[in-house]
């Protein structure tokens, strides 16, 4: 399993439709379970469930830690964090 | 006399038309058990394909008769449709384990999630509630082969009255034909108050009998602006609703013509006419409010609600933002202005007597320099990117402004030495008395100057602002108060800079045109006031404007 720190810069936090491309790029790693948690925090989220990310209530300004565990974990990994950092389609 | 059912107003206008009750009661859900577990995953997986097919009509349907942004809710829609995590696979364990119905299972799933969102403490969240009972009945109606009350065509108007409207309710609604909306249940953000804002229809909720059978069919007028709905009324009350329209809207239409108009005084004297902004996110619409631009972006909201400071990322990012949308118009940035009544979880300060005389905006930063250093290269750096001022707030000495822009210096200067040349122009607020006392001195210092008028008055006539016991003192257009600002303009004119004005009497028709009298050239004021005060201050001379400030002042 490989994990990696980074923050979210959207205005709205992890909500509407940066949580969509979130989601959306978790669901693209088939063979590989991507969960997250917020810094600081024990609970653990799936990247892969729209219902799971919204839970999570992640702000504006929150690091969060990525989790890939299966195929090509490192990759997978690398896809959520660029995603994250580059805004999420926004 | 009609009955009168108050309420909240989430959007403004009036309406009169007859109430029609929109209901969306499904037939009750069997609660037998399924006989074969198996057939009925696979009923399961033929409802979730059919409601993906659902949003996806819907979200095409939308995007062609609202627009991208107000579709947006049905691709979020849908992707809570594909959870398999929090959807898919505990209804499926409810089928199997449970020995529950195909309905009965998404029932209670649906259920079970739109009550965990209720009850987060989270206003944003909790609103996500109405999202999970919307799928939910979209699900059940396909479940249950039941058919939704058809109000896509409507052969009157009508103000539709409902418990609370989802985005699939609205999106089927014949739009032409309705005049209002009256809710039970909504808020500020609910759906139906971005709709109806959207339409420009009246939006009341809090109507507690809007979705009781009583009131279908009866004449009613409602109105968004005072927040309630009026049932049968009589020939006195639609004769004066159908007054207030006419004027409401010959007002409307009259100030809409001054969105794209220029600013200036009858006599052609060119002025700005800008909007205070909080967000970027309201940087286009006081575009689209008709401001010239932003005379005052509180930068507050960055450091707000958090237990962190914001990055210098994520500043730079926000003032971009704004930028963005002001397409070249002036964006000035006040830097964090906290302290007196406005307390940051991530910066302890320690209990203070008088807050208000105390370590409050620019003495703050200046005490926190990482803090002041890192909001200034953010500023710095966005202002390569549009036409961005930097304003420091409450300067009270000379001194203490030589400090502010030597450190802004040397960001300016690390900022260089790493390749990034900028010089956006600086300003300061005129908000302390000894600030207007001194204007001469620091106008000869800065680019510019913004008047805040709101703690120029509490400090020059010791009258706390939020203080009720004193309210009755607390005078923006007292003479002394006239006088600071009437010297700070003529010392901006003197030494040829800019004089702006931010408080609140920046848009008070009653001082505005003075203050143009006494040199202010450019207003910034909620983007609500603009069209207003342009067309007053389009009606007055530039004399008039000045004879106006001499009268108050006490000069003649």
């Amino acid at each position: 399993m490989v994990s990696q720190i980074v923050e979210v810069k959207n205005a709205s936090g992890l909500h509407a439709r940066p949580a969509n491309v979130f989601v959306k790029e978790a669901l693209s790693h088939k063979g590989c379970k991507i969960t997250f948690k917020k810094e600081g925090e024990d609970r653990v989220f799936q990247a892969r469930s729209m219902v799971s990310v919204l839970q999570a209530v992640v702000k504006c300004g929150t690091r969060i830690e990525i989790f890939a565990e299966g195929e090509d974990e490192e990759a997978a990994l690398q896809a959520m964090v660029e995603a994250v950092a580059s805004g999420l389609g926004e | 006399m009609g009955r009168l059912l108050k309420g909240r107003g989430y959007s403004e206008g009036l309406a009169l038309a007859e109430v029609l009750i929109y209901s969306r009661e499904l037939p009750p859900v069997p609660q037998d058990p399924a006989s074969d577990p198996e057939d009925d995953v696979r009923r399961l997986g033929e409802i979730l394909d059919k409601g993906a097919k659902e949003l996806e009509s819907l979200y095409e349907d939308a995007v062609g008769r609202m627009g991208e942004a107000q579709a947006e809710i049905f691709l979020a829609h849908q992707t809570i449709l594909e959870d398999d995590y929090s959807i898919r696979e505990p209804i499926e364990a409810l089928i199997r384990e449970e020995k529950m119905n195909t309905a009965a299972a998404i029932d209670r799933q649906f259920r079970e999630l739109a009550e965990m969102f209720r009850s987060m403490d989270d206003e944003l969240m909790s609103e996500r509630a109405a999202d999970f009972d919307d799928i939910r009945q979209m699900l059940l109606r396909i479940a249950l082969s039941s058919t939704v009350q058809d109000i896509s065509k409507l052969d009157k108007d009508a103000i539709i009255a409902a418990e609370e409207l989802t985005p699939s309710d609205t999106v089927r609604m014949d739009m032409a034909h309705i005049k209002g909306i009256a809710t039970r249940l909504g808020g500020p953000t609910a759906h139906s108050a971005i709709i109806a804002r959207s339409l420009g229809i009246p939006y009341v909720s809090g109507i507690d009998d809007a979705a009781e059978g009583g009131l279908e069919g009866h004449p009613a007028i409602l109105n968004g602006t005072e927040g309630w709905l009026l049932v049968d009324p009589d020939e006195d009350e639609v004769c004066r609703f159908k007054e207030s329209r006419a004027e409401m809207e010959a007002q409307m239409k009259d100030l809409e013509d001054y969105i794209h108009k220029p600013s200036q005084t009858a006599d052609g004297r060119s002025l700005e006419i800008c909007a205070n902004i909080g967000t970027p996110a309201e940087a286009a619409e006081a575009v689209s409010a008709g401001a010239d631009g932003i005379g005052l972006f509180r930068s507050e909201f960055l450091f707000m609600d958090r237990d962190d400071l914001p990055s210098e990322e994520e500043q730079y990012l926000a003032y971009r933002k704004a930028l963005a949308a002001l397409e070249g118009r002036p964006l000035i940035v006040r830097t964090l202005d906290i302290g007196g009544d406005k307390k940051l979880p991530a910066l302890p300060m320690p209990q203070e007597d008088n807050p208000f005389l105390g370590l409050r905006a620019i003495r703050l930063t200046m005490a926190n320099p990482a803090l002041f250093r890192t909001q200034l290269r953010a500023l710095l750096r966005a202002s390569a990117e549009g036409n961005l001022r930097i304003m420091f707030p409450m300067i009270s000495s000379p001194e203490e402004l030589a400090s502010a822009k030597a450190i802004l210096n040397e960001e300016k200067a690390a900022l260089a030495a790493e390749g990034l040349s900028v010089d956006p122009p600086v300003g300061m607020m005129i908000e302390v008395p000894s600030a207007a006392v001194l204007a001469d001195v620091f106008a000869r210092e800065v680019d510019f100057f913004s008047i805040g008028t709101n703690d120029l008055t509490q400090y020059t006539l010791a009258v706390e602002r939020n203080n009720a016991a004193v309210a009755d003192l607390y005078r923006p257009d007292h003479p002394a108060v006239l006088r600071l600002i009437a010297m700070t303009a003529q010392a901006a004119v003197r030494a040829g800079i800019p004089c702006g004005m931010c408080g609140e009497s920046a848009g008070d028709p009653a001082l505005a045109p003075a203050f143009v009298g006494m040199g202010v050239t450019e207003l910034s004021m909620s983007p609500k006031r603009i069209t207003a005060v342009r067309k007053l201050l389009g009606s007055l001379t530039w004399e008039e404007c000045r004879d106006m400030a001499e009268a108050l002042i006490g000069a003649k």
